[in-house]
């Protein structure tokens, strides 16, 4: 039997992910989060056992991690979905506190559990995944700032550790997911109101936008796609060193241009 | 049997037969635990349970009524491909017996654990047993799983009386299963290995003075404690003259220098593969014989009494036993 860590599992993708994991019967999944309902879903699932773990939390991991030990000296992979996502401004409303926030959960978290787990998956010869995003190599977007800000830095540090654990031959592979349709998309259109609200500057701009953003993210894809490549990645004897899955086109068409004509194109479309 | 008796595990490999012998010339009741008969095993007194410790029913079973138990069985494997089997002998294995003894109410277990377990291998700097064992900066699966079973078997010391011994380089007769070291010795004795090397050094330890030391740590030892079994640190290029030396012959002359053996490894080792000889010239060995080691056997010589003898002794006796069963004689 294999062991993995997955971080975030409570998440909607991340249960998802669980779920395709299980099925292939020789992985035991132990699935960390926060939400004591959805772990307890979640520990219905054949070979998967619910760990409670916030990301954020030095004692929270040192308690999964000694949990996790008395089932097993090694660990095949951890894969690092934890995650959260605020839509903000960056000078409006308390975006200091919301992007310190987002970066304990999305870098920092990520590098808690990546520490504090790396010789249980050094002796298990195994490999690490971290979850990236879109948004962690594209053009970033206006209002979507923090957000991009962590997805960025969790690509440096993804690259840094994998040149960096080449060297003891552990894999380090990440994924970068577009948009799929979760409780997650519903929250950002829940901060973009409240952002429409609160702000003295971004009204109608912000309102111009809602159109775009919403037919961006209400892209329906299936996360078992993203699951398919999660899989990939876990099990593949000779893995990429990252995953493209789902990326907007629209966004990605933006990749074509020079700075300039994108801040051009972003002030055009509000001034429609 | 009625009367106490202690139990032995891997009584048929290198360490376990030498001290399966001095138990009996001790007049000690043993029953072994193994997975199947041995001919090397003919003629000596001992009770013989056949099971799998990786059972934990089997060891239940073997060590119900022990006193003590000797637990020598392991897997040791340098190339890379019995990883899985290690895990779950070398850590699975050691804790079902140390479980089993709890249970059982064994007095004394004695653990064969290795020098491989320091995870320091730079410097000059004398090694000195530790107060703990992990897998942190180990590499090979070996030294991980005997590290990391060390501390199973020290964990338990409030439980019973548990003394871990860490031989280095094991030599001396006995050697029936086929040891790395073994086979190279084979191959020098038939002619052909008629080349010394101008690097390397390791510490050599005689299995009968480890058997002696093992027996000793029962009465002598103190629970939850470490002994280094080390004995002399000698070249390569010195083995292989005490060799000579023993069976009479010329030392070589010639000597092969690292750089010029380095990029031939891959192709010997593979040809080691293909002749089904022991893993005997491999990365992983070549770098050992550059590692430091120098062990202090103090610790060992202080409580347990230990007394290792000179290197040529043990090589010199070695060698002909090897010569010996070459022949059939043995």
């Amino acid at each position: 039997m294999k062991y993995a860590l997955f971080t975030g599992a409570t998440g909607d993708l991340g249960r998802c992910c669980i779920e395709e994991i299980s099925k292939l019967g020789d992985w035991t999944v132990f699935a960390g989060g926060t939400n004591d309902e959805k772990l307890a879903q979640l520990g219905e699932i054949e070979n998967v056992i619910p760990i409670r773990l916030d990301v954020t939390s030095d004692e929270s991991v040192e308690a999964a991690y000694e949990i996790i030990h008395s089932h097993t000296y090694r660990l095949q992979a951890i894969v690092n979905f934890a995650g959260i996502h605020v839509f903000t401004s960056m000078v409006e409303g308390n975006c200091v506190e919301e992007i310190d926030r987002m970066l304990q959960v999305n870098v920092m978290g990520m590098v808690r559990v990546n520490k504090r787990f790396f010789e249980m998956v050094r002796i298990g010869r195994g490999r690490i995944i971290n979850c990236s995003s879109e948004s962690g190599w594209m053009t970033p977007q206006p209002f979507n700032g923090p957000y991009t800000m962590t997805k960025y830095a969790v690509e440096a540090y993804n690259d840094s550790l994998r040149r960096e654990l080449m060297y003891l031959d552990i894999p380090v592979i990440k994924i970068q997911p577009g948009s799929f349709k979760t409780q997650l998309t519903n929250k950002i259109f829940r901060d973009f109101d409240k952002c429409i609200e609160n702000t003295n500057y971004y009204s109608r701009i912000l309102t111009t936008m809602k159109p775009m953003m919403t037919m961006e993210l209400g892209l329906d894809h299936d996360p078992k796609k993203l699951a398919q490549k999660v899989i990939l990645a876990l099990t593949s004897p000779l893995p990429r060193t990252k995953y493209k899955v789902c990326t907007g086109k629209l966004l990605m068409a933006l990749e074509l241009l020079p700075d300039k004509a994108v801040d051009l194109a972003y002030k055009v479309v509000v001034h429609a | 049997m009625s009367k106490s008796f202690s139990v032995v595990t891997g009584g048929t490999g290198y360490v376990g037969l030498a001290l399966v012998k001095h138990l009996v010339s001790k007049g000690e009741n043993i029953r072994l635990f193994l997975l199947e008969d041995h001919p090397c095993l003919e003629g000596i007194e001992c009770e013989k349970f056949i099971g799998n410790i990786c059972n934990p029913e089997d060891v239940d079973k073997c060590l119900e009524g022990a006193e003590t138990v000797y637990h020598i069985a392991g897997v040791v494997d340098i190339s890379g491909k019995k990883e899985e089997l290690m895990w779950k002998v070398n850590v699975g294995g050691t804790r079902n017996i140390v479980e089993s003894c709890k249970r059982q109410g064994v007095r004394n277990l004695i653990y064969v654990s290795s020098i491989d377990t320091y995870p320091d291998k730079f410097g000059t700097e004398e090694k000195t047993e530790l107060s703990h064992y992990s897998e942190v900066g180990l590499t090979s699966g070996y030294a991980i799983t005997k590290a990391i079973a060390t501390q199973i078997v020290l964990d338990a010391k409030d439980d019973l009386k548990v003394c871990c011994v860490q031989p280095t380089g094991v030599l001396g007769p006995d050697d029936y299963m086929g040891s790395s070291l073994g086979a190279m010795m084979d191959l020098f004795i038939k002619g052909m290995f008629p080349v010394s090397m101008n690097f390397g050094r390791y510490n050599f330890v005689d299995n009968r003075d480890m058997a002696e030391a093992m027996y000793n740590a029962v009465k002598m030892g103190k629970s939850g404690e470490c002994y280094i079994l080390g004995g002399e640190v000698i070249t390569v290029d010195e083995l292989m003259g005490y060799m000579a030396e023993s069976l009479g012959r010329k030392k070589p002359t010639v000597k092969i220098s690292k750089g010029l053996l380095k990029p031939f490894v891959p192709l010997i080792s593979k040809a080691m593969d293909l002749a089904h000889l022991p893993p005997m010239l491999n990365k992983f060995s070549l770098s050992k014989l550059e590692e430091n080691c120098n062990f202090s056997n103090d610790k060992a010589k202080r409580e347990l009494g230990f007394k290792p003898r000179p290197a040529f002794e043990t090589v010199r006796d070695t060698v002909l036993w090897r010569q010996n069963r070459l022949k059939g004689t043995a």
